[in-house]
């Protein structure tokens, strides 16, 4: 069913500024204006208005709803713009409303309205999708992504020469042709198979781990049932066994009841014996003991008996050495006093013999005193006189040094007028005849420095003087100290020397010194008498600590060796108690020995021991033979268990190989079928391309035809997406036909494509891209007029400033 | 056209098809490239999953 747009009002898109309204009456109706005068702009905003969209992505799929380039579409200063698009059907008219609005830096759809009036009714849909929606079943455009590349050649995407950036024809042409579809499932179906890949190989290799699981389990299972046969003969040979050792075990619990009887008396009986081997042993160790003990006390009696004899010899001679002591004492004693009566006497000649020699040192040192004395004053007065001397000198020299030092003085003050007053005399205040002055200074030169060496000389003079009077003062002085300390000590001789006349007796030296030796003989042999004593005495001392010693050592000897009597004795006394005592119990542990023997007697005549070594010996072959069995069956059983635990433990995992196993296959067909269908979209993808060159050449050819470009042969698109066209016999490529060809080309090209989509719309807009003459405009319109196409925009450059529609 | 091609195709691939298993195929085949349009992995694969369980295996022979 055929429309026709009537009316559009467009508000600040693109070059529009504010509010503007189209009437469109006929078929085909031409969009004239000046350069710049929003021709372009108008056959956007009808594109946009009617599909929604505008501007191709990089993987040419249009742009629709907010993702369209709508800040393009919006008139650069407004914030706000509008289409309104009134459609004419046959009952019925559509006004399409659609808004974008600008926020901040970008733009938003605004309002989008679908109005449908009718005679009868008005329906109004909103939203961007259901307007869409009901667009396409309206206007008869099932794609309008398509309608967009279809409807529109504009001049700044125009196809073949303009393409958006990035784009190839090979890639155009496919999406146009719907073929990218194939492509695209191909691709995003070979990531599906590479998923499925994967789970099937996890799936796989899950199952190939647990192989192993399940090969092992049937083997386990097997050994189980095999193991549980050979436990059950086990055990029935374990049960016979069992019950023959019950019955031997009545017949050996008698045999080996009389045979512990027998044991324990046999052993009982030669405990005692042994027991009585022991106290018979014992009864001789003591005899022996007995002996022993005896034979030491008669040794210890013996010692003891020596040890008195010593001690009784001993005593004795320590009475007659204290006797011998004694009188020596007496005699030292006598000696001592005689002695002490000398030495006083010998003392006494001997001060006697001091005091003489004392009187005559100090009458001796009186002498030399006085003798002193008096040199020392001959001294002093030949010192005092050398005083006086230099005292009269020292006079004398500080006489003449005053004079000097005066007439020095009265030659300096002269020298000092002279200098101080150079023109006139200071005192008669005449003027100075200068020869004289020279002549007076030069005889006043010598003058001076005779006088100021005699001044040094007598000063020297003089200093030399007083010390000497100083020296000689402190010498007189030391003189006169010497002569009073003299003095003293003169009187001091004098008064000792009349004290001494006084204690003297007026004996002789000679005297004295007769005395004096004879009382020394007799000192002499009386301290050698002492000292004879004495030494005696220390002997005898000497040898009565021995003795005492030796008498004590001696009475220790005595003690220990009675005490060691004494425990002898008691010892004794203990053997010959303990033997009596074991001699008892020897007579009773043989009483007891006799009745044992005689109950063992009566016990062996009803045991046959031969009897029971044999049912012993079977016995104990069978309780081999039963020990053997429960081992092994035990072994059986623990590896039973082991199994039991293998398989339980591999169970779990010999189910999942079985439950991953299936679901490697399934997952292999999978992959399998997913390579099969990828394989027909691949084949259905690459023979599509191939039609599809062969079509749209042909389709391009009819069409060029069609309009009047009859000198075209042939038109080619190679393999690599090459045009080629033969001109006149001439091979040609694209960059080099004239533009109309090239446009014509481009519109051949998409209605081929809505041909193969078997969709021709009803809508056609050429912006800017005729450059053909009338008579190939008119063709070209007709033939779009034949193909049902009923609304055809056509923009033409004139001088108008402002755009107008104008009808054919 | 493409349908054709399609079709065409799976007969050169698959020989001694049925045409109810031909309509099967090209069933999956359409719904499996609308839904990678849709990029729809997951239904991918559950809607191959699902084929190869109710087919019972009768195509195995064909992919092998």
């Amino acid at each position: 069913m055929s429309w026709n747009l009537s009316r559009v009002v467009v508000e600040n898109l693109g070059g529009i500024l504010g509010r503007r309204s189209f009437e469109f009456k006929s078929t085909v109706n031409y969009i004239k204006g000046a350069s710049a005068a929003g021709k372009t702009s108008l056959v956007r905003a009808i594109v946009w208005g009617l599909t929604g969209a505008w501007g191709l992505k990089g993987d040419y799929q249009v742009k629709m709803g907010n993702e369209a380039d709508l800040s393009t579409l919006l008139n650069r200063g407004s914030k706000q713009g509008s289409i309104e698009i009134a459609i004419d059907k046959k009952d019925k008219t559509l006004v399409i409303k659609r808004e974008i609005i600008r926020r901040g830096a970008t733009c938003k759809l605004g309002r989008c309205e679908l109005k449908i009036i009718s005679d009868k009714s008005e329906e109004i849909i909103q939203g961007f999708q259901q307007v869409n929606d009901k667009l396409k079943s309206e206007l008869e455009i099932p794609y309008l992504d398509l309608a967009y590349h279809i409807i529109f050649n504009g001049e700044h995407d125009l196809l073949l020469t303009v393409l958006p950036e990035g784009a190839t024809l090979r890639n155009y042409l496919a999406t146009c042709f719907g073929i990218s579809r194939y492509e695209k499932a191909w691709s995003y179906l070979g990531e599906v198979e590479r998923d499925l890949r994967r789970e099937y190989e996890d799936y796989r290799d899950k199952a190939e781990e647990r192989k192993e699981a399940s090969v092992l389990l049937e083997d386990r299972q097997r050994l189980i049932e095999k193991l549980n046969s050979e436990r059950t003969e086990k055990m029935r040979e374990l049960n016979d066994i069992k019950s023959q050792l019950d019955s031997m075990s009545s017949q050996l619990r008698k045999l080996d009841e009389l045979h512990n009887q027998i044991t324990s008396l046999e052993k009982r009986i030669n405990d005692k014996l042994s027991r009585l081997r022991e106290i018979m042993f014992k009864i001789q160790a003591r005899d022996e003991d007995s002996r022993k003990e005896r034979s030491v006390i008669e040794k210890l009696n013996k010692q003891l008996q020596d040890v008195n004899q010593h001690l009784e010899r001993n005593r004795r001679d320590l009475n007659n050495l204290v006797d011998n002591i004694s009188n020596l004492e007496i005699e030292r004693n006598s000696i001592r006093k005689e002695l002490d009566e000398l030495i006083g006497r010998r003392d006494h000649v001997e001060e006697e013999l001091r005091l003489l020699k004392e009187l005559r040192e100090r009458k001796d040192r009186l002498t030399q005193l006085e003798s002193e004395i008096r040199n020392l004053k001959s001294e002093l007065s030949g010192m005092q006189r050398r005083y006086h001397e230099c005292e009269l000198e020292l006079k004398m020299k500080n006489k003449n040094l005053s004079k000097k030092q005066a007439a020095l003085l009265a030659i300096e003050n002269v020298f000092s007028w002279i200098a101080d007053s150079p023109s006139a005399c200071p005192v008669c205040k005449r003027a100075w005849d200068e020869e004289l002055r020279v002549r007076s200074i030069e005889r006043l030169n010598p003058e001076r420095r005779r006088y100021e060496s005699e001044v040094r000389k007598l000063k020297e003079n003089v200093n030399t003087l007083e010390k000497e009077l100083a020296a000689l003062d402190n010498e007189i002085r030391d003189i006169n100290n010497r002569i009073s300390r003299l003095e003293w000590e003169r009187e001091h001789q004098k008064q000792e020397l009349s004290e001494l006349e006084r204690k003297m007796t007026h004996r002789a030296i000679e005297e004295l010194n007769g005395e004096l030796i004879s009382l020394k003989q007799e000192i002499r042999v009386k301290t050698e008498r002492l000292k004879e004593i004495e030494s005696n005495l220390a002997n005898l001392n000497a040898q009565k600590v021995e003795l005492e010693e030796e008498i004590r050592r001696l009475e220790r000897d005595k003690v220990g060796i009675e005490s060691e009597i004494a425990h002898s004795h008691r010892n004794l006394e203990r053997y010959i108690s303990e033997i009596s005592r074991l001699r008892l119990d020897q007579q009773a542990i043989e009483h007891e020995v006799s009745d044992l023997q005689q109950r063992l007697e009566v016990i062996r005549s009803g045991y046959d021991l031969e009897k029971h070594q044999t049912l012993m010996n079977n016995y104990q072959r069978l309780i081999k033979d039963e020990t053997r069995l429960r081992t092994e069956v035990t072994r059986i059983e623990k590896d039973l268990e082991t199994y039991s635990r293998e398989v339980e433990e591999i169970r779990d995992q010999a189910l999942e190989y079985k439950m991953f196993r299936e679901k490697a296959a399934k997952y292999g067909d999978a992959v399998r079928l997913m390579e099969f269908v990828r394989g027909v979209i691949r084949g259905v993808a690459e023979t599509l391309r191939d039609e599809i060159r062969e079509i749209v050449s042909e389709d391009v050819l009819n069409f060029l035809h069609a309009l009047g470009f009859n000198r075209i042969e042939r038109v080619e698109i190679d393999e690599r997406y090459r045009i080629k066209v033969q001109l006149d016999g001439i091979e040609l490529n694209l960059d080099t036909l004239c533009e109309g060809i090239r446009n014509a080309i481009g519109i051949g090209m998409k209605l081929s494509s809505a041909k193969f989509q078997n969709f021709i719309p009803r809508l056609i807009c050429l912006d800017g891209c005729l450059r053909l003459d009338p008579s190939k405009i008119r063709a070209l319109i007709d033939l779009l007029m034949k193909m049902g196409v009923t609304n055809i925009l056509i923009t033409e450059r004139e001088v108008t400033p402002r755009i107008r529609i104008a009808s054919d | 056209m493409a349908e054709e091609i399609l079709r065409e195709k799976l007969r050169e691939e698959v020989e001694g098809l049925s045409h109810e298993e031909e309509d099967e195929l090209l069933n999956l085949i359409n719904r499996l490239i609308e839904l990678s349009i849709l990029r729809e992995k997951r239904r991918c694969k559950e809607l191959v999953l699902e084929f190869i369980e109710s087919s019972g295996g009768k195509f195995r022979g064909h992919f092998r």
